[in-house]
């Protein structure tokens, strides 16, 4: 009975540790934008808040960065997207909510210098304190998520199924804005990909 | 065993150099010495020195990095015989990844971690290989290494369903491949050490309530 007691408790003790291992859980689909008010340093060198850029039809944020390899390998991909997604009411911005102490080509400068050189469509926002990745539980760049028109989340995840062009064979995000464009709902809401891990700021 | 072969293949491309050379020589003064015996066990040492060429390598090396789709994933982890299976996913640009990686390749070489295994599984694209390879060269690591191909979504899927894929990420698993711990996100040597052993811990109270004969494994 002791026994049994003692590994009821160490399972316990087990889970419990599990949980907390995991940085702060993913939104779940359906949930409502979190700190849409929050104001982030843009490149421009304004604050901008998610709410300032909200589309008519819909909103993307996507948790980016600079020096990330995915990020790289998406980075023409998503432009793109934009621009074509952009013109049918949808909003965009990226957050960069890594310390740039922990990896220095994520500072502000260079984040400049990117959205420069590649003319991002979007604006990209410093997120100090990683404080709008905590509240989205985003984990990774890049990692993207889409809120419909009342500000509830219907897409989480990837961008496509692939990080080369030629291999792509579902268009997640791109799939996600056009269900919402046609009023339908979003085939797959939920997606995983491989990414860099946020680059939490210190406490 | 490994050993003996390549000591074997040693002498025996030795010998062959010897021979050729012996035939070679012979060449030049009279062709009628090249007699069919003769060119006969030139080709049998050949041939036994083409198959013990990959074997030899491997005995130096000991390093291989292979292939691992989202079907191949769960025979590579059942297939290891450890007690304790920790699964390290990484890349070679991943700076969390680089910082904790030599703790990890300690673990994987303390004597006293007789019944736990490390195996590394690369993140990096499957162009990268050649980068991979210096990289796992560098830090020591012996023994098969791998190198994740396939859909993200389809590998993470057969991988956990508690990962959403940030780099790094650890997932130690005990006897019949169950996972006890994940952890997204870089370790230090002191952590794994910590989470082994409570896991170790875990596997002999389950065992001794379970009356099984496991209680004398699993000393931490």
């Amino acid at each position: 009975m002791k026994h049994l007691a003692r590994s009821i408790l160490s399972g316990w003790i087990l889970m419990l540790l599990l949980m907390s291992v995991q940085a702060g859980d993913q939104l779940e689909i359906g949930a409502t934008m979190p700190k849409p008010n929050r104001k982030m340093k843009n490149v421009d060198g304004k604050q901008l808040s998610v709410a300032d850029i909200k589309g008519k039809k819909g909103t993307v944020v996507a948790f980016w960065c600079n020096h990330c390899p995915y990020v790289i390998k998406y980075r023409s991909r998503f432009i793109e997207l934009a621009k074509k997604y952009k013109d049918s009411g949808f909003g965009f911005i990226t957050v960069n909510a890594n310390d740039p102490e922990v990896y220095a080509g994520d500072n502000f400068e260079k984040m400049q210098e990117m959205a420069k050189r590649f003319s991002y469509p979007f604006p990209f926002v410093v997120d100090v304190g990683s404080v709008l990745a905590e509240a989205y539980g985003a984990s990774r760049t890049p990692h993207i998520f889409l809120f419909d028109e009342n500000d509830k989340l219907v897409y989480v995840g990837a961008i496509d199924d692939s990080t080369q062009p030629e291999k792509v064979k579902e268009t997640y995000l791109a799939d996600a804005l056009d269900a919402l464009l046609a009023g339908k709902p979003v085939p797959n809401a939920s997606t995983r990909a491989f990414g860099c891990s946020i680059k939490w700021y210190k406490d | 065993m490994m050993k003996a072969v390549s000591v074997n293949t040693c002498s025996g491309s030795i010998r062959i150099k010897k021979i050729m050379d012996r035939v070679t020589e012979r060449k030049g003064t009279n062709v009628n010495h090249n007699s069919p015996k003769r060119i006969r066990k030139l080709q049998y040492l050949m041939i036994l020195c083409a198959f013990c060429f990959p074997l030899r390598n491997h005995a130096n090396d000991n390093l291989a990095l292979k292939d691992v789709g989202p079907d191949q994933y769960k025979d590579l982890i059942q297939s290891r015989k450890a007690k304790i299976l920790v699964v390290n996913f990484w890349a070679t640009w991943c700076l969390p990844c680089r910082r904790e990686f030599p703790a990890f390749v300690k673990f994987s070489q303390e004597a006293d971690n007789s019944n736990a295994a490390v195996i590394f599984v690369s993140a990096n694209f499957t162009d990268e290989r050649k980068a991979v390879m210096t990289f796992l060269k560098k830090y020591g690591v012996k023994g098969e290494s791998y190198l994740k191909t396939g859909k993200d979504g389809d590998f993470l899927a057969a991988v956990s369903d508690r990962w959403r894929g940030s780099l790094p990420a650890t997932i130690i698993y005990g006897p019949a491949r169950k996972p006890r711990f994940f952890h997204a996100g870089p370790m230090t040597y002191d952590d794994l050490v910590e989470e082994v052993n409570k896991i170790r811990r875990t596997l002999q109270e389950e065992g001794s309530n379970g009356g099984q004969s496991k209680r004398k494994e699993a000393k931490p």
